[in-house]
């Protein structure tokens, strides 16, 4: 049980969720926690893979790392968002960091959420759920 | 923003031959259809997953078009009368025109939902 309450292991079923962090730990947390929500997970460590990735697959989210996010944060989702619609260039796309002031920047260059870490998993998968139900 | 919740067994019980000559695409593809319920296996060369195939049927084949040497076009020459075979291609050249005509039964061009992916192998394996 949550500390909100029961919540579902179940809300993110049927999500593809890829998830670029170059840090191996933070990586396997974060893809375990959408795991444990339910989703489909792709883990890569660059952007430069996560566009490899999205040449092959569709995902419904992509969740990108934003603590230094001039190390290819920006650039990745600039390169999304000149993607053709049908080609993932709408995709749902999330930052996370651990600055507030990241938020307006990440927002303001194509990410739809902002996070800030210390994450809590399950207002992490609340958070997808409804960024992915908007 | 449409979630897919019904599609994840939708392949419980139906065997998926990958034929593709990228590891990585290979691993990919075994993911999204494994969490539908597949069981997976796959052959980085047409030579290889014919050869798989001859010894162990499977429900439906995915193959990438671009496989060397026209492969995938041999291997649906080959096998394609008894199991169907879903072409994935680019967005160049092997356009569903030419696939079908080949004899794919299927046609996706990358990059690919996912769950569209699972929705036409799940099809494919109820008609064979």
């Amino acid at each position: 049980m949550g500390r909100d309450g029961i919540y579902s292991m179940e809300s993110l079923n049927g999500i593809y969720a890829l998830v670029v962090d170059e840090e191996k730990d933070r990586r396997a947390l974060i893809s375990g926690i959408l795991r444990y929500c339910g989703a489909l997970v792709t883990p890569v460590e660059t952007p430069s893979a996560a566009l490899l990735v999205m040449e092959l697959l569709k995902p419904d989210i992509v969740i990108v790392d934003f603590t230094r996010p001039e190390d290819g944060a920006i650039e990745f989702i600039r390169r999304v968002r000149a993607l053709k619609p049908e080609d993932g260039g709408m995709v749902a796309a999330v930052a996370i960091g651990d600055d507030h002031e990241h938020m307006a920047l990440a927002r303001s260059r194509g990410y739809d959420a902002y996070v800030t870490k210390p994450l809590d998993p399950w207002e992490f998968c609340r958070v997808l759920t409804r960024l992915l139900t908007i | 923003m449409a979630r897919e919740p019904d599609v994840l067994k939708a392949l419980v019980g139906v065997h998926v031959l990958i034929v593709d000559g990228d590891a990585a695409a290979r691993a990919l593809l075994e993911s999204v259809l494994a969490y539908c319920g597949a069981f997976v296996t796959s052959s980085a060369t047409a030579r290889d997953g014919l050869a798989y195939f001859h010894r162990k049927p499977t429900d439906v084949v995915l193959a990438d078009v671009t496989l060397p040497d026209a492969g995938a076009y041999q291997l649906v020459r080959e096998i394609g009368a008894r199991v169907p075979v879903l072409a994935l291609a680019t967005g160049e050249g092997d356009g569903p025109d030419r696939t079908l005509a080949a004899g794919f039964h299927g046609h996706l061009r990358k990059p690919v939902d996912p769950w569209e992916l699972c929705r036409v192998v799940a099809g494919l394996a109820r008609k064979a």
